[in-house]
C-alpha cells in the first residue's frame, strides 16, 4: 500500500468514527439536545436561559434556569416575578437536586411478589385504564397543585367519576382558612400588603420560616423597614428564625395564644376600633385583664400593656397567625380572634388583601376521613396519589395509611419511589417541573410559566399527559395547556406571559363579616401546664420533605448551627436545670409515642416548649386534627429522661458567643481604625477592585445565599461523618452569634478577599496571590495542600479537599462547567464567583468597555430575598457598593489584623 | 600501660561493637523494620484515600505530622552542639558523646524530612517547592516560611552529613587497618585514601575547625527558622517574637535528652564505661538543665506576653491552653520540661544513669507535646469564634509517628554495627 492511499484510509476512517460517536445511543439524536433550540443555534460554553416556576412549595417562585450543552446547571429567581422578583430561598436554590437525584424513578413499575419490577408505559396504562372501568369509586389525591393541571385533574375525575380529594398538604393552615370562611366566607389565606402597614403582629406565623412564601416576606419586609415607623412584633412559643429576625419577639407559653389574642381583641373593643364588633360576637367574647392574660400567656403585664398601647396607636396594623399559634387544638378558636382583630380594626381590605390569596384548594385533616371512609367500606376503586408526601407527613399508623391496601388499585404518580409510591401497586414516573410544560397560580391573579430547560431524561411522562392518555384525548398535554392559555388570556397577555414568564392580573376582593360565625366561638381553654413538644417547620425543610435533598441537611440550621441528623431543642434553663450538655440523648415520651433523640439548648426558647423539626424524626408521633382539621402538632410531653450517652449531632458552630470580639459590634461601637504599615509594595489595580457590603440588619440568617453557593460553585456535599470531623466545604457560611440575653445576630462569612492577604505570603508555591483586581486567588493546580493558608487565615474561610468528592451518578451535571476540577489534596474557598466576573469583562471587552455597575452579580447576592448583599467594583466612585463603604454603620471584621479585606460589613441597629 | 598499648586497647573496645550481630539486636532491627513498613502502609494509604485519613481537620490543620516535624529536627540540634559548638569551646568532655551525637544528627533529620512531604495533601507535586527552571515560568514564594524551611533544613542535612564524614575519615582508616576482606575494600574506599600524614592531618584539621565554626550558627539559625514556620504567622499563640530564642533552646534541650536515652544503654551494652564516664554526664546533664531553666522561663514569659498584648484572642489563647481541652498535655509539659529537670541540680542526681535515663524520657515526652501544644492548641482556637474545633489524632497519624520512630532507631541500630560508634582518634589524642 502507498503512504498516501495509506493516510487517506486512515483519515477516513478516523472522521467516520468521530462523526458516529457524536449522537447520543437513542435514536441518533445530537448529542447537545434542546427542545426548543435557541434562535442562534447551541453555542458550546455558552449558556442559555429559560423559564420555569419552583415546585419546591406552594409558593411557586418564578425560575429562570440557566442551562448549559442541554443540562440546567443553575436556577435563579425571576426578576419582576409577582413573588419572589428575582431570589429564591435556599430551598428554591436546591431544587435543581431533584431533577437529577439519583433516585428518580425511570420506568413505570409494577409491583410484584419479588418487589417492583418495570414494566412498559402501554401495559400499565391498560391496567389503569381496565380498573378505571370496573365499579367502585375512584379517587384522586394529590399534593399542592396549581394552574391548568388542576383543571385538567377536575376533567379526569369528571370522565371516571372519581373524586378530586382536597389536596394534601401537612401543613394546610386549615384553621386560618375555616376561620375566614366562617367569619368571611372567603377560605382562603389572605395576603398581606406589608409596605402600606406601620405595625406587624405575627402570632406564631413563621413568616419567613415556611409559612406561605419566605421569599416574599422577606423581600417585603426589608421594603417595610425602609418606611420610618415600621416595626414588627412576633410572638411565639418557639425559637424561630422568623421570631429572632422581628424588632420585637416575646415569647409566651404554648397554647395561650388564644388568651393573648382575647385580651387584645378587648381591648381594641374597649377603644372602639374602625369597625365595631357586632353584639353576637360581644355576647361570646370572654373578658380578661392584664393580669389574666399575664398569667395565662406568661407574658408580664408590663410587655402587654405596652403590646396593647402600640396595637392601638398602630394606624394600619396587619396581624397574620399561623405556624404554631394555630397546629393546636385550640388553633380554630385563635384563628377566629385574629380574624375579627383584624376586622375591628380595619385590616381586611387594606393591609390584609383577600385579593391576594393563595390560590389553593387544599384540604385538610377531616378529608383524610372521606378517603379512609371510603377505603374502609371497601367502596374505594382506583385510587391515585399523586405527589402527596402522604407517607412521609403521617406517622405510618394513621388510618389513611394503613387503610390503603383495601383499595382495588393503587397507583402512585411522583419522582422518587418515596414511602407514599411504595404502597402502590403501579407506580409511573413524571417529569420535573423543569422537564416539562405547565403553568402555576401561586396566589389569585398571577401566573407563572413552566417551560421545559431539557429533555426528559428517564422514560417519565408529564402527569398531563398520563391523564389524557387516559381519557384516550388525542391532545397532549401541551395542546391541552395552550388550549387553556388562549381561553384564558388575551392575545397581548400571551404574548408577555411566554416572553416574562409570568402575569399577573390582579383580583379585587372584598369581605364582609358573617355574625352567624359567633356560634364557632368557644370559651377559652385553659394553658396547658405540662412541658410542651412542638413539630415545627422549618427554613430547610419545611414542611420536612425538603429534607428529601441532602443539601438541605449539609447546609446547617441558621440558629442551632446543627447540619445533619435530628434533635431536639430545649431551652437553656432547663437544660441547666437537668444538668444536660447539647448532643446529651434524652428519652420523651408522649402519649403513645416514644424517642430517644440528642438535646442542644436553643437560647431563646421558653422553658415550656421543646421543638423538634418536621421531616428529621425517624417516626412521627401520632397526629390528629383540630375542629379545622389542621393537624396537631403540639404534644405533652409524659416525660424527659436522661438516655444513655451522646448523639453523634454536628454542631458546627464552635461557639454560640463571639466571646466579646466585636466581630458583630454593638451598635454604639466604635472601631479604631489603625493605619497599617507593611513591608511590601501595594499592589497596582487598574480597573476593579471588586467588593462586598453586606448589610447585617437586612440579613435573616436564611442560607438562600449558602445554598446558591453551593450550587454555582459545585461545593462539594460531604455528609455528617465529615461534618462531625469539623470537615464541612461550604464557601460561605452563616455564623450566629448569641448575646447573654438570647438575642442572636447572623454573620455571612465568607472569603474576605484581603488586599493584604494572610494567607498569600505564607503559600510557599503562590498558589494563593493577589490579582490585579483586589481578588484573592487560589490556584488549585498549583496547590500542593501544606494547608498553611488556612491556619494563618484569621476568618478560617478556607476549605480543605482531605478526599476526592465526586457527586454520584446523575448528579455529576450539577456541575458548574465553568469552574476548574478540584481534587483531593487542594485548598479552596469563595471566589466573589470569579466566573461570573470573567463572564462580564469578557462582554465588556468585546464592546471595548469596562465592566459597569451591576453587571456582576454573585450568586449569593444573587439570591439574598432581603437584598442584603452587594457586588461591584470600589475603584468606581459611582458605584452602589463605593457609597454603602462609606457608610456610617460600616466596619470591617478583625480590622486590628490589617487584612484590609473587601468585605465590609454594615452593622445592625438601623432602627 | 604505655601510650601504644592505650590507643590500641580503645581500638579493640570501640571496634568491638562492630562484630557480629547478636540475636537482640537482630530483634531490635526487626522491630524497627516493622514499624517503619507500618509507616509506608499508612502512609500509602493516606496518598491513595486522602489526607483525611489523618485527623487533622478544620481549624487544625496541622497536627502530629508538624509536631513530629520539629521534635526531629530539635533533636537533630544536640548533635550539633555537641560536635561543633563544643569543640569551638574546646570542651574535651564532648570527644565521648560527638559521634553518636552526630551520627544522631543526621538520622533525625533524615526522619524529620519525611514529615514535611507526608503532611502535603498533593506529595506527588512535592519539587513544586523547589525552584527549579521551568517552561512556565513558575517559581517559589522566598515570602514563605516553608520555603525558608526548605533551605535551612537542607542546607543543615548537608552541611551535618558533611561534618559527620569529615570527623568519620581517620577512624575509617583504622577500621580499614584493621579489617580485612571486603569490610576493608569498603573502607578503604571510604577512607578515601586516608594516610594520617602529618600534611593530611594538618588539613584536615584547618577543614575541621571551619566545618565547626560553620555548622554552628546553623545551630542557632535553622531552628529559628523553623520557629519563624509559627512566628512569622497571625495565629494567636504563634505570633510573637520570642519564638526563635525559645525554639533554639527547647532543642538544645530536647535533642540532649535524646542523647541520654540514645548513650546510657548503648555505653553498657557496648562497654564503654572506660571511655563514657560519670563525669561526661554529670557536664552533659548542666547543659540539660540550663536550657530547662531558659524553657521554663519562656513558659512564664508567654503568659506575661499575651497579657501584656491586651489582645483579647491572644489573651483566651493562653488561657486555653492552659485550662482548655488540651490542658493535660500542656501540664505534661510544663511538669516535664520546666519542673522536673530542675531536680539536677543535685550532683548526685546528674551522677545517677538510672535516673537519668527515666529523665531523658520525660524530657522526650515533654518536648514532644511542647510541640504538640503549641501546634494544635493555637490553631484549635483563633480568632473566629465559630471556627472553634479540637483535633484527634488518628490510627493513620499514630502509624506514622511510631514508624518514625522506628526509622530513627533503624538507622541508628545500623549505624552501631557499621560505624565506630566512638572517635577512637579523638579518644587517643590525650594520650599522644
Amino acid at each position: 500500500m502507498e503512504r498516501r492511499s495509506f493516510l487517506q484510509i486512515l483519515g477516513m476512517f478516523s472522521s467516520a468514527t468521530v462523526l458516529s460517536s457524536c449522537g447520543s445511543e437513542k435514536d441518533q439524536k445530537k448529542l447537545i439536545s434542546y427542545l426548543v433550540p435557541p434562535e442562534d443555534g447551541v453555542i458550546p460554553g455558552e449558556a442559555t436561559w429559560s423559564f420555569s416556576s419552583c415546585q419546591e412549595c406552594a409558593g411557586e417562585c418564578g425560575l429562570l434556569v440557566r442551562t448549559r450543552e442541554g443540562y440546567p446547571v443553575k436556577l435563579e429567581g425571576l426578576p419582576g416575578h409577582p413573588v419572589n422578583d428575582g431570589r429564591l430561598c435556599m430551598r428554591g436554590q436546591a431544587a435543581l437536586s431533584r431533577l437529577y437525584q439519583n433516585e428518580r424513578i425511570q420506568t413505570p413499575l409494577k409491583k410484584t411478589a419479588s418487589g417492583f419490577e418495570p414494566v412498559p408505559w402501554d401495559e400499565a396504562l391498560n391496567q389503569i385504564r381496565q380498573a378505571l372501568q370496573q365499579e367502585g369509586q375512584h379517587l384522586y389525591l394529590s399534593g399542592h397543585t396549581s394552574g391548568s393541571l388542576r383543571s385538567l385533574i377536575d376533567r379526569f375525575c369528571q370522565r371516571f367519576k372519581a373524586d378530586y380529594l382536597p389536596q394534601f398538604e401537612l401543613l394546610n393552615q386549615a384553621s386560618v382558612r375555616e376561620a375566614n370562611a366562617l367569619l368571611f366566607r372567603q377560605r382562603a389565606l389572605p395576603g398581606v400588603h406589608l409596605k402600606e402597614a406601620d405595625l406587624l403582629l405575627t402570632l406564631g406565623a413563621d413568616v419567613l420560616d415556611s409559612h406561605t412564601n419566605p421569599v416574599d416576606w422577606g423581600r417585603q419586609l426589608v421594603e417595610a423597614h425602609e418606611e420610618p415607623g415600621f416595626h414588627w412584633t412576633h410572638i411565639e412559643s418557639q425559637a424561630s428564625l422568623t421570631g429572632v429576625n422581628a424588632d420585637q419577639r416575646l415569647t409566651l407559653k404554648p397554647g395561650s395564644e388564644s388568651h393573648l389574642l382575647t385580651f387584645l381583641l378587648n381591648l381594641v373593643v374597649e377603644k372602639g376600633g374602625k369597625r365595631p364588633l357586632p353584639d353576637d360576637f360581644l355576647k361570646v367574647l370572654p373578658d380578661l385583664s392584664v393580669e389574666e392574660a399575664a398569667t395565662a400567656t406568661g407574658l408580664s403585664s408590663g410587655d402587654l400593656t405596652r403590646l396593647g398601647q402600640r396595637f392601638l396607636a398602630a394606624k394600619r396594623p396587619a396581624l397574620v397567625v399561623g405556624g404554631t399559634a394555630t397546629t393546636r387544638e385550640e388553633g380554630l378558636q385563635t384563628a377566629l380572634l385574629a380574624g375579627l382583630i383584624q376586622w375591628c380594626c380595619g385590616m381586611i381590605g387594606t393591609t390584609i388583601d383577600f385579593g391576594l390569596s393563595m390560590a389553593t384548594r387544599w384540604g385538610d385533616q377531616r378529608d383524610l376521613t372521606r378517603l379512609q371512609t371510603d377505603l374502609e367500606t371497601g367502596k374505594a376503586g382506583v385510587v391515585f396519589l399523586s405527589r402527596t408526601g402522604l407517607a412521609s407527613g403521617l406517622p405510618s399508623t394513621h388510618p389513611a395509611l394503613t387503610a390503603l391496601p383495601k383499595a382495588k388499585l393503587r397507583v402512585g404518580l411522583g419522582l422518587t419511589l418515596d414511602a407514599t409510591l411504595e404502597q402502590c401497586d403501579l407506580i409511573l414516573p413524571i417529569h420535573h417541573g423543569l422537564e416539562n410544560w405547565g403553568d402555576t397560580e401561586p396566589r389569585q391573579g398571577s401566573y407563572g410559566l413552566l417551560k421545559p430547560a431539557l429533555e426528559p431524561q428517564f422514560a417519565s411522562r408529564a402527569e398531563g399527559d398520563i391523564l389524557l392518555d387516559l381519557m384516550q384525548s388525542p391532545k397532549s398535554w401541551q395542546e391541552f395547556l395552550f388550549e387553556q392559555w388562549e381561553a384564558r388570556f388575551s392575545q397581548a397577555e400571551l404574548k408577555r406571559f411566554s416572553e416574562q414568564g409570568y402575569i399577573e392580573k390582579p383580583v379585587k376582593q372584598g369581605a364582609y363579616l358573617e355574625r352567624k360565625a359567633a356560634k364557632a366561638l368557644q370559651p377559652l381553654a385553659p394553658v396547658p401546664e405540662e412541658l410542651q413538644m412542638l413539630l415545627v417547620p422549618s427554613v430547610r425543610g419545611g414542611d420536612g420533605r425538603s429534607y428529601e435533598m441532602p443539601l438541605q441537611q449539609e447546609i446547617p440550621d441558621p440558629l442551632t448551627t446543627i447540619s445533619w441528623g435530628q434533635w431536639l431543642s430545649v431551652s437553656p434553663e432547663l437544660a441547666a436545670e437537668k444538668g444536660w450538655q447539647d448532643r446529651d440523648m434524652v428519652l420523651v415520651k408522649l402519649d403513645g409515642w416514644e424517642t430517644t433523640l440528642p438535646i442542644k439548648t436553643q437560647p431563646g426558647l421558653p422553658k415550656e416548649t421543646l421543638c423538634v423539626q418536621l421531616g428529621l424524626l425517624d417516626s412521627l408521633p401520632p397526629i390528629t386534627a383540630n375542629a379545622a382539621g389542621e393537624p396537631v402538632l403540639a404534644y405533652a410531653v409524659q416525660s424527659l429522661t436522661r438516655a444513655k450517652g451522646e448523639g453523634p449531632l454536628p454542631i458546627l458552630s464552635g461557639s454560640p458567643s463571639q466571646d466579646g470580639r466585636g466581630i458583630i459590634p454593638d451598635p454604639v461601637h466604635h472601631d479604631d481604625h489603625h493605619k497599617h504599615y507593611s513591608i511590601y509594595e501595594e499592589h497596582d489595580r487598574p480597573n476593579y477592585n471588586w467588593g462586598m457590603v453586606i448589610d447585617l440588619e437586612k440579613c435573616v440568617g436564611c442560607s438562600a445565599c449558602v445554598a446558591a453557593c453551593y450550587v454555582e460553585n459545585t461545593v462539594p456535599i460531604v455528609g455528617p461523618e465529615d461534618h462531625r470531623d469539623g470537615r464541612e466545604m461550604s464557601w460561605l457560611r452563616i455564623e450566629p452569634y448569641y448575646d447573654d440575653h438570647g438575642k442572636v445576630e447572623f454573620l455571612p462569612m465568607m472569603c474576605q478577599q484581603c488586599l493584604k492577604a494572610p494567607c498569600e505570603p505564607v503559600c510557599p508555591v503562590y498558589a494563593a496571590y493577589n490579582s490585579k483586581e483586589g481578588l484573592n486567588i487560589q490556584v488549585y493546580s498549583r496547590c500542593v495542600g501544606t494547608r498553611y493558608c488556612a491556619n494563618n487565615c484569621p476568618y478560617k474561610v478556607r476549605r480543605f479537599n482531605w478526599f476526592d468528592h465526586v457527586p454520584e451518578g446523575n448528579l455529576q451535571r450539577m456541575k458548574n462547567p465553568d469552574l476548574a476540577e478540584r481534587t483531593k489534596g487542594m485548598m479552596e474557598k469563595c471566589t466573589f464567583c470569579i466566573q461570573r466576573i470573567r463572564q462580564a469583562k469578557d462582554t465588556a471587552k468585546d464592546e471595548e468597555r469596562l465592566v459597569q455597575d451591576g453587571e456582576v452579580i454573585p450568586a449569593c447576592a444573587q439570591t439574598c430575598p432581603s437584598g442584603a448583599i452587594t457586588f461591584g467594583n470600589l475603584l468606581d466612585k459611582e458605584s452602589k457598593v463605593y457609597k454603602l463603604t462609606k457608610s456610617k454603620r460600616a466596619y470591617k471584621v478583625h480590622d486590628l489584623l490589617g487584612t484590609d479585606s473587601s468585605v465590609t460589613y454594615l452593622k445592625p441597629g438601623k432602627h | 600501660m604505655n601510650s601504644l598499648d592505650y590507643r590500641n586497647q580503645i581500638e579493640t573496645d570501640v571496634l568491638a561493637a562492630m562484630g557480629r550481630p547478636g540475636l537482640k539486636y537482630l530483634a531490635a532491627m526487626g522491630f524497627c523494620a516493622l514499624l517503619v513498613l507500618g509507616l509506608l502502609a499508612c502512609w500509602g494509604y493516606q496518598i491513595f484515600t486522602g489526607l483525611g485519613v489523618a485527623g487533622i481537620t478544620h481549624p487544625v490543620g496541622w497536627g502530629v505530622y508538624i509536631t513530629n516535624f520539629v521534635f526531629w529536627v530539635g533533636i537533630a540540634h544536640s548533635g550539633t552542639l555537641i560536635s561543633a559548638v563544643l569543640y569551638l569551646f574546646r570542651q574535651p568532655f564532648r570527644s565521648s558523646f560527638n559521634r553518636a551525637a552526630e551520627a544522631m544528627t543526621v538520622v533525625s533529620l533524615l526522619v524529620a524530612g519525611l514529615f514535611p512531604l507526608i503532611h502535603l495533601g498533593r506529595v506527588w507535586n512535592f519539587y513544586y517547592l523547589f525552584p527549579y527552571p521551568n517552561q512556565r515560568l513558575l517559581w517559589v514564594n522566598f515570602k514563605s516560611p516553608l520555603i525558608w524551611d526548605v533551605f535551612a533544613v537542607s542546607t543543615y542535612l548537608t552541611v551535618s552529613c558533611i561534618f559527620f564524614y569529615v570527623g568519620l575519615l581517620p577512624d575509617l582508616a583504622i577500621v580499614r587497618r584493621r579489617a580485612t576482606g571486603f569490610t576493608q575494600k569498603v573502607f578503604n574506599i571510604l577512607s578515601l585514601g586516608w594516610q594520617g600524614t602529618l600534611r593530611q592531618w594538618k588539613h584536615y584539621n584547618k577543614l575541621y575547625l571551619f566545618l565547626a565554626a560553620f555548622a554552628t550558627p546553623l545551630v542557632a539559625s535553622v531552628h529559628s527558622i523553623v520557629s519563624w514556620d509559627f512566628a512569622v504567622s497571625i495565629v494567636p499563640g504563634w505570633h510573637t517574637t520570642i519564638f526563635a530564642p525559645y525554639f533554639v533552646a527547647g532543642a538544645i534541650f530536647s535533642g540532649i535528652g535524646m542523647v541520654l536515652t540514645l548513650m546510657i544503654p548503648l555505653r553498657k551494652a557496648l562497654k564503654l564505661e572506660q571511655y563514657i564516664t560519670l563525669d561526661h554526664f554529670d557536664s552533659i546533664c548542666k547543659i540539660l538543665l540550663f536550657t530547662s531553666l531558659i524553657i521554663g522561663f519562656t513558659y512564664a514569659f508567654e503568659f506575661a506576653l499575651a497579657f501584656y498584648s491586651g489582645h483579647k484572642s491572644e489573651i483566651s489563647q493562653y488561657l486555653y491552653r492552659a485550662t482548655g481541652h488540651y490542658w493535660p498535655f500542656y501540664a505534661i509539659m510544663v511538669f516535664c520540661n520546666g519542673i522536673f529537670p530542675l531536680v539536677l541540680f543535685k550532683k548526685s542526681l546528674r551522677r545517677n544513669l538510672k535516673f537519668l535515663f527515666v529523665l531523658s524520657i520525660f524530657v522526650n515526652i515533654g518536648m514532644w507535646f511542647e510541640r504538640f501544644v503549641i501546634i494544635v492548641a493555637s490553631l484549635a482556637k483563633e480568632y473566629q469564634p465559630y471556627s472553634w474545633g479540637t483535633y484527634t489524632p488518628s490510627w493513620v497519624e499514630m502509624g506514622i509517628t511510631a514508624g518514625s520512630f522506628g526509622l530513627f532507631f533503624l538507622v541508628y541500630l545500623a549505624f552501631i554495627k557499621a560505624l565506630p560508634v566512638l572517635s577512637m582518634t579523638e579518644l587517643k589524642e590525650p594520650h599522644q
